[in-house]
């Protein structure tokens, strides 16, 4: 193939969506009567699955005066075009685990069962770009499903940037495109506390007192090498 | 929008097969781009126009191979397929994807892209086992049938295909779409265009004969070096003069008792013989086998040797070219043709290729001017009626200053054209004759629009005083012609009518714009040490410089003058390994030697003693011009002696700043020296032979002329300002 056109010029991508389109999404929820909570969803070709276990006994008792909430993310070894070796357990599995457990944290009223603990488990079935973000939303069903009090929906989207046009929902091969891509969860009627903008500032502050000291740096390596060569 | 998927079998990064499930979203609006569109579709942007007699959508296959012809601009109304562009992004790579791009984005050409495979009704799904050429045929057939249905049957539709099992499936299916071979439809639409099927034929035939040939090597692989030194030693093999660069010397073979062919992929050739040639993935060097007489003259006229024919590349990268490979060589002996190169095999002595058109018989005035036209990448169409006509009607006070509407009347032609060609006996303007010649030009007694430069000069020291830009209204009340132009600047008398007293002072002024020029050039030398200083100042310069540091390698130095501010390197061992040591009366020549280098000081041993240069001392070096045939002009200097240079009397004593007063004497002893050049220019003349009256009346007038004025004028357009430090240099703007 000779390169992949994202987007072409008249506005299509690859797929035909144009730039601000979403893809198909197909849900459901309540697929299974033994566990307290279950969703499906299918955004595009990326299908997940996610299960919830509500409120039950926290053994360690962690925390005493909220919920523990307990995340876990695996791919079915057939969710990728060639066979995935390791489905548990691997670094990126367990990074997904951890950004799950933070968003609902935040979502989820968990201090109203101080004590207990809350699970979710996610299976990616087919991936075609936005795991993420189809994990997050196919375990909202899944805790709404499970009666589960939350603050609000939590939604997530991909989105991406080609030739100075913003892209909605990337799928895989947008993705792995090495193109600029962001994952976002938010909850859509604003009720979290967003410390982006501090996070922001202070980052930038310190990045200029680096570039102080590198600056101090190189100084006087030429100031030392100057003065051995006499200039 | 629908959701369907299409199944895709790629190759991973390992190589490996992969089967790959795409999702494919269908939609019922996807405009049409034609202005016949009876739907409201969105249609911006370039859009076809409905004043053709049909339009002509061409297949996958098409598209691929006879691109070219496409590219022609009277075909008109072409309407590309998702599809068939596609299919040239895969088989032929990105640069010929670029140019199908770059095509349907100008306006000059008449053909749009339909993007059929995203509509829901001309969408058609492979079927399973269907050849890929196959599916894209139908897929192309039936966005041809819907654009006819689209467009409520205004206008044919006709699809061009090479397949012929296609045009007996297609042609009689639906009404108003007609399926044609690419043959039948130019003989059919458009007989008048002969070089267009012309074309078509040589390509045709170069396909077919790039699918017959035969695989076996042509040429002898790279020898071991062992088996060349045995060679060399034998006689067999023939040893190439010169100093070569690289550690391995480069291979090749002789093609014929005058050429020979040197595959290398880093070369640079300091022969005049000797062309280098860059294809993508090597070099070839082409020269002529001489024994240091005069050079052998091309193979055009060997007897008996197969004729091979001069070629030129089209794409201007020069050299020349065998390429035996070409359709009907016979008739095309002694003609100019231009080329272009479809491939090489590896296993191939030559390229293999197409003409693309017959310029005329070699030698032949008209087509030598094309030749040379064409080796510079200039193209020169005529301009449009429709252009000329919109500028006369819409502009009739063509304000320059508002240069967007003069690039939307003219859009890419422009860009294209910067600039106006002046041949031996044509001219190609850059703008149509009505806007040169009368709406843009200052003519005498009408008020025209300007963009124009005031500036005042010092009359003693010519340095610039004030500089204003900005538009002006002008009314000229002389037009100046070239000749008169000329004259004033020769400084000889002139009538310029109606100015009378004046026309003395314009005389002044314009030796004074011939002293500037100079001046300017050594300005440059004190700037940038590169460029090329006039021989006038430095024939026979010897001055006291500095020997400031040492260089980070053994064979050099680095030397300043003060006296112009040039800072450079100085060699003190070549590259045959003499060093510079010192003589007797201080002078300094090469010799065999060692060279050492210390913290502060560099000392040479030979059999005549040691010399030493010490950092900080003062040493004369000779600055020179070396002129270079692939390189600008450098400046070279050359150690002369190890002891201070002895300054001259006439070197003033009062302590002065070192820049106003190195600046003052640079421009009064160029000044002086143009005098004394001119001198001897004048008695030269007077030496001069006479002329035939032909010859006086049609030769290149006197240096400096209009012609260099202008060429100054427009580097210094270019020179970049931060360069310059705050040395001013004016900064002309272009009065049209």
């Amino acid at each position: 193939m000779a390169g992949l056109e994202l987007l072409s010029d008249q506005g299509y991508r690859l797929d035909g969506r144009k730039a601000t389109e979403l893809r198909k999404v197909h849900a459901r929820m309540g697929l299974f009567a033994q566990v307290d909570g279950s969703a499906y969803i299918e955004q595009g070709n990326t299908k997940a699955l996610a299960v919830v276990y509500g409120s039950h006994e926290d053994r360690a008792a962690r925390l005493h005066d909220r919920a523990v909430i307990n995340c876990q993310y695996s791919m079915a070894t057939f969710s990728t075009a060639e066979r995935k070796r390791r489905p548990h357990g691997d670094r990126k599995s367990t990074e997904m685990s951890l950004h799950l457990k933070q968003t609902f944290e935040a979502a989820v009223l968990t201090n109203l069962y101080p004590r207990s603990q809350i699970d979710i488990y996610v299976k990616i079935l087919q991936s075609d770009g936005g795991n993420y973000s189809a994990c997050v939303n196919a375990a909202t069903l899944a805790v709404i499903d499970a009666g589960i009090p939350m603050r609000d929906y939590v939604c997530a989207c991909t989105a991406g940037f080609v030739d100075e046009t913003p892209l909605a929902d990337l799928c895989h091969a947008e993705e792995s495109g090495g193109g600029t891509s962001l994952a976002l969860a938010l909850l859509p009627r604003g009720g979290h506390i967003d410390h982006l903008e501090t996070l922001m500032e202070a980052a930038m502050t310190a990045c200029k007192g680096v570039s102080k000291v590198l600056d101090e740096v190189v100084r006087q390596h030429l100031q030392e090498v100057s003065a051995l060569t006499g200039e | 929008m629908i959701k369907t998927e299409k199944v895709l079998h790629l190759k991973s990064s390992r190589g490996r097969k992969v089967r790959v499930v795409r999702e494919h979203y269908l939609r019922e609006h996807v405009p049409c781009y034609s202005s016949l569109c009876q739907a409201q579709c969105a249609n911006e942007g370039k859009v076809l126009s409905g004043e053709v007699t049909h339009y002509v959508i061409p297949d996958a296959g098409v598209a691929r191979d006879f691109m070219e012809i496409l590219e022609f601009r009277e075909i008109q109304g072409i309407v590309f397929t998702q599809t068939a562009c596609q299919a040239v992004q895969h088989s032929r790579g990105r640069r010929q994807y670029n140019r199908l791009r770059s095509l349907l984005k100008d306006p000059r050409h008449h053909c749009i892209l339909f993007a059929n495979e995203f509509q829901e009704y001309s969408y058609c799904p492979r079927e399973k086992g269907e050849p890929q050429d196959k599916w894209q045929t139908r897929c192309v057939y039936h966005a041809a049938v819907w654009y006819h249905d689209h467009l409520a049957g205004l206008k044919p539709v006709v699809m061009i295909t090479e397949d012929q099992t296609a045009v007996a499936e297609y042609s009689s299916l639906n009404c108003g779409v007609y399926v044609l071979s690419t043959q039948e439809y130019l003989q059919t639409f458009w007989p008048e265009l002969q070089a267009a099927l012309e074309l078509y034929c040589s390509i045709a035939q170069s396909l077919q004969e790039r699918g017959s040939e035969e695989t076996e090597r042509e040429y002898t692989e790279h020898l071991p070096a062992e088996v060349l030194e045995a060679g060399i030693k034998s006689g067999r093999y023939i040893q190439a003069g010169g100093g070569w660069r690289g550690h391995v010397c480069p291979q090749g073979w002789v093609l014929n008792p005058l050429l020979y062919t040197l595959f290398t992929h880093d070369c640079m050739a300091t022969h005049a013989s000797n062309s280098i040639i860059k294809f993508a993935d090597d070099t070839t060097v082409v020269g002529l086998i001489t024994n240091n007489d005069k050079e052998v003259r091309a193979l055009e006229t060997a007897e008996g040797a197969p004729p091979y024919p001069h070629r030129r590349d089209r794409s201007g990268e020069g050299g020349k070219l065998q390429v035996p490979r070409l359709s009907s060589p016979p008739s095309l002996q002694d003609h100019r043709v231009i080329v272009r190169l479809d491939s090489w095999d590896s296993t191939s002595l030559y390229p293999n290729g197409h003409s693309v058109r017959v310029l005329g018989r070699a030698g032949e005035l008209e087509t030598e001017v094309q030749t040379i036209l064409i080796e510079n990448c200039i193209h020169v169409p005529p301009f449009s009626e429709a252009q000329v006509g919109y500028s006369i009607i819409h502009h009739p006070h063509i304000d320059l200053c508002k240069f967007e509407s003069l690039i939307n009347c003219y859009g890419m032609s422009l860009v294209l054209r910067a600039t106006t060609y002046y041949l031996a006996d044509r001219r190609y303007d850059m703008l149509p004759a009505v806007l040169s010649a009368d709406l843009c030009s200052l003519l005498g007694g009408v008020d025209r629009y300007a963009m124009s430069v005031m500036w005042d000069l010092d009359a003693q020291t010519l340095a610039v005083n004030k500089v204003w830009y900005g538009r002006t209204l002008i009314q000229s009340s002389y037009q100046l012609y070239y000749e008169l132009a000329q004259a004033l600047l020769n400084g000889e008398e002139a009538e310029v009518p109606e100015l009378g007293h004046i026309s003395k002072v314009i005389t002044v002024r314009s030796s004074y714009n011939s002293k500037v020029i100079t001046v300017r050039s050594s300005y440059h030398s004190k700037i940038k040490t590169v460029e090329l200083v006039p021989d006038l100042l430095v024939l026979s310069c010897q001055h006291m410089v500095t020997v400031i540091k040492k260089g980070y390698r053994n064979t050099l130095t680095t030397v300043c003058v003060a006296r112009y501010g040039l800072k450079g390197a100085v060699y003190l061992k070549n590259r045959e390994g003499q060093v510079v040591s010192e003589r007797q009366d201080g002078g300094c020549d090469w010799q065999t030697g060692s060279l050492q280098r210390y913290l502060d000081h560099i000392t040479t041993t030979t059999a005549a003693g040691t010399s030493t240069f010490n950092l900080f001392q003062h040493i004369t070096v000779r600055i020179s011009v070396q002129p270079s045939r692939c390189h600008s002009d450098t400046l070279r200097l050359e150690v002369v002696s190890n002891r201070p240079h002895q300054a001259p009397e006439t070197q003033a004593q009062t302590p002065q700043p070192q820049g106003a007063r190195g600046r003052s004497q640079l421009v009064q002893e160029v000044v002086r020296q143009a005098e004394e050049a001119s001198q001897q220019a004048e008695e030269k003349r007077g030496r001069a032979p006479k002329l035939s009256k032909e010859e006086r009346e049609f030769r290149q007038s006197k240096c400096p002329n209009l012609y260099s004025l202008l060429e100054e004028v427009r580097e210094l357009a270019l020179l970049d300002l931060a360069a310059c430090g705050d040395n001013a240099i004016v900064q002309p703007g272009i009065v049209f």
